[in-house]
């Protein structure tokens, strides 16, 4: 049975990529429609628009944590231009907000760079948060 | 005054002994000061390697190296083909951005206080080759210069480790040496007392010998230490205990490694046979001697390699050879005709002055045989004095030439063969007749590794050593092409294959026996991937199993990584 064994085959050898921790959690959206990432041992969710950008944090089972105690920088980099901007607590407590001047454009890259709580280590995930239209 | 030789050893030992805990302390130092480990997630740390990070996205590769000293080199290459690209970096630590040097294509060096702070730093570069920018994330875990800072358990864990493994070593060692010294043959006690004569001869070789066990033992506590030296500055590329090998960027740029993102195709299936190089049937001959002779050169001496030769050129000539009897019989021939003739001219010229009173007929019988005896005679002129001119049948070049100025040939002896390079014929032996009945494209491949493209000429229908021959023609083949060669026939048929099509060049044997691919599965790593392979022409083959669409293999350098060790 040649297709059974290729299967096998290639089931064996795709489950060393599938653990591998980069293909793990793969750029995926989130609940508030933004782009996914691992962040740390959390998981964090950035939603871009126009000159605005709003981070979520979850846990490592994509429950909600409040965003209150955490602070935040931005690196954006959009249309050739690189800034940092700094996060601010939403006053529901749910979410970051940071503004800054750039379009939501498909090559706009942000990387956050977090600390969950005071005296925790910095964390930093890396987005491109929109994607272009296919 | 006989010394003894065992209390002359003794200094020897104590020398051994003392040197055996300063070897131990040497070693210990240069492994002790970098700590093997790095955060969770990342694949396992490469031990002895500096540290480093990396960070790619789908159009960049950055790989960030703590040289010794607190500068960063930085790799900037293409995240697909692992080509180096010149473009420019900037690195933001901490909040300050700087600023990374150019060095060459693809190599920058970055120089900040921090990085000679020990902890863990977060890396982001800004990358800009033209029109495209990215950032990219890493984390860098600057060591702790010293023995004792840094994770204690674990670097008590290495040096134990490492305290016992040389420990061991240098005891073998120790032991190695003084089995070597028990067994040296000693003189025996002397019968006669003549301790001048047996001395001198005595302490050279043993004095050879300290001298040796004290490089030895120099060599162990200076060679594991300055192979240690080399490998952090050189970082020679190796296989690790997973299989995987890692290749430091340095490396991989001097290997020239290229991959390929893989993706799915369909492609025709080939069949693969070894053939001939053959010369084309109506372009080749041989010159052959229709008779036994002699070899004489032709017009423009006796023809030589290489050279070219139009058709009808005379190349040389054969002089028959007879025997005593025939040549005998030969001249007897003659003189008989040559009488023949004087007698049958004298008859011919009294006839026509008798023309009128002898009839017609008559004069023209004798004639008519006059005639036939002088045809005779010149029949046999050749024979007897002539030689036969050996002539191309073929315009083309010599290819082979079987004879010399002066040499007695037989009749049917190949002298010469002609050939046109520029039509060549590949000959092959098919066994799968099946499959040629649907045959859409061929090639041949030479031992050289050139790639012939063949045009399928026709096959015979009388199966030779049960299989069936078939013809190609050559197009365009190469003017040095060797004739008579084995080539490697790969036949394209209808039948479709799904698969990865790769360079052949990237799937190496692998030392247990089945094929692999090279897989870049992170930066400085690259994972032997067994696959199942089949041939579609000379120069691509088709994965049908092992691969899936959008992983990185190497096409470029494979057979080179194959050989790290």
């Amino acid at each position: 049975m040649p297709t059974r064994r290729t299967l096998i085959i290639v089931t064996l050898l795709a489950l060393p990529t599938l653990a591998h921790p980069a293909f793990a959690h793969g750029p995926s959206r989130g609940p508030n429609g933004g782009q996914m990432q691992d962040i740390g041992s959390y998981h964090g969710e950035l939603l871009a628009q126009d000159g605005r950008l709003t981070f979520f944090l979850f846990d490592a089972n994509d429950r909600p944590l409040s965003a209150n105690g955490a602070t935040a920088t931005a690196i954006v980099l959009a249309g050739g231009r690189q800034q940092t901007l700094t996060f601010a607590p939403r006053p529901d407590g749910t979410a970051l907000v940071a503004s800054g001047e750039f379009r939501a454009e498909p090559s706009l890259r942000v990387v956050v760079q977090l600390v969950p709580a005071a005296g925790q280590p910095r964390i930093q995930a890396r987005y491109a948060p929109v994607e272009a239209v296919r | 005054m006989p010394r003894y030789p065992a209390l002359r050893r003794l200094p020897a030992l104590l020398r051994l002994a003392a040197l055996v805990p300063l070897a131990v302390l040497l070693l210990v130092r240069p492994a002790a000061a970098h700590e093997g480990h790095d955060h969770g997630a990342a694949p396992e740390p490469v031990a002895a390697a500096l540290p480093r990070a990396e960070a790619h996205s789908d159009l960049f590769e950055v790989v960030a190296i703590l040289q010794p000293g607190g500068a960063l080199t930085l790799t900037l290459d293409r995240y697909a083909d692992n080509s180096p690209l010149d473009g420019a970096v900037t690195l933001t630590l901490d909040g300050q951005e700087v600023a990374a040097e150019r060095q060459g294509i693809g190599l920058f060096v970055a120089r900040h206080p921090l990085l000679e702070r020990p902890g863990r730093l977060d890396l982001v570069f800004t990358v800009t080759v033209g029109e495209d920018m990215d950032l990219l994330t890493a984390t860098l875990d600057v060591p702790a210069p010293a023995v004792a800072s840094g994770t204690v358990v674990e670097a008590l864990a290495l040096l134990r480790n490492s305290v016992v493994q040389i420990g061991i070593g240098l005891g073998l060692l120790v032991l190695g040496l003084l089995l070597g010294r028990a067994s040296v043959r000693r003189p025996l006690p002397p019968m006669v007392d003549e301790p001048p004569a047996i001395r001198p001869v005595e302490a050279l070789p043993s004095g050879k010998r300290r001298a040796a066990a004290a490089l030895i033992v120099a060599l162990t506590a200076g060679g594991p230490a300055g192979a240690q030296q080399a490998l952090v500055t050189g970082e020679a590329p190796r296989r690790l205990q997973d299989g995987a090998i890692f290749v430091p960027k340095p490396s991989q740029r001097l290997l020239g490694v290229r991959t390929l993102l893989t993706e799915h195709g369909e492609a025709s299936a080939a069949l693969r046979m070894i053939g001939t190089l053959v010369p084309d049937p109506n372009a080749s001959g041989r010159v052959q001697p229709s008779q036994n002779g002699r070899l004489e050169p032709g017009d423009a001496g006796f023809p030589t390699l290489g050279q070219r030769v139009e058709r009808g050129q005379v190349l040389a000539y054969v002089t028959p050879t007879y025997s005593a009897a025939e040549r005998g019989s030969l001249i007897q021939n003659a003189a008989e005709l040559d009488a023949q003739i004087t007698i049958l001219e004298a008859r011919v010229r009294r006839l026509t002055t008798l023309r009128g009173t002898v009839a017609e007929r008559e004069i023209q019988d004798a004639q008519a045989e006059l005639a036939g005896a002088r045809q005779r005679r010149t029949a046999i002129q050749p024979a007897l004095s002539g030689r036969e001119p050996l002539v191309a049948p073929v315009a083309g070049i010599v290819s082979t030439v079987r004879g010399a100025v002066g040499q007695l040939v037989d009749s049917a002896t190949t002298v010469v063969e002609i050939v046109d390079p520029s039509r060549l014929w590949v000959e092959a032996l098919a066994f799968d007749r099946a499959a040629l009945e649907r045959i859409t494209g061929a090639s041949a491949t030479l031992p050289d590794g050139r790639v012939l493209d063949l045009v399928f000429m026709g096959r015979g229908l009388t199966v030779r050593q049960q299989a069936v021959p078939v013809n190609f023609r050559v197009n365009d083949p190469p003017q040095d092409a060797p004739i008579g060669i084995s080539v490697l026939v790969t036949l394209r048929t209808a039948r479709a294959v799904q698969g990865i099509v790769l360079p052949a060049d990237a799937v190496v044997r692998s030392a247990e026996g089945p094929p692999v691919v090279f897989e870049h599965a992170t930066a400085e790593r690259f994972v032997p991937r067994q696959v199942r392979v089949q041939p579609l022409d000379g120069t691509r083959v088709v994965v049908t199993a092992g691969l899936d669409a959008g992983q990185r293999v190497v096409v470029q350098g494979a057979a080179l990584i194959a050989q790290v060790r």
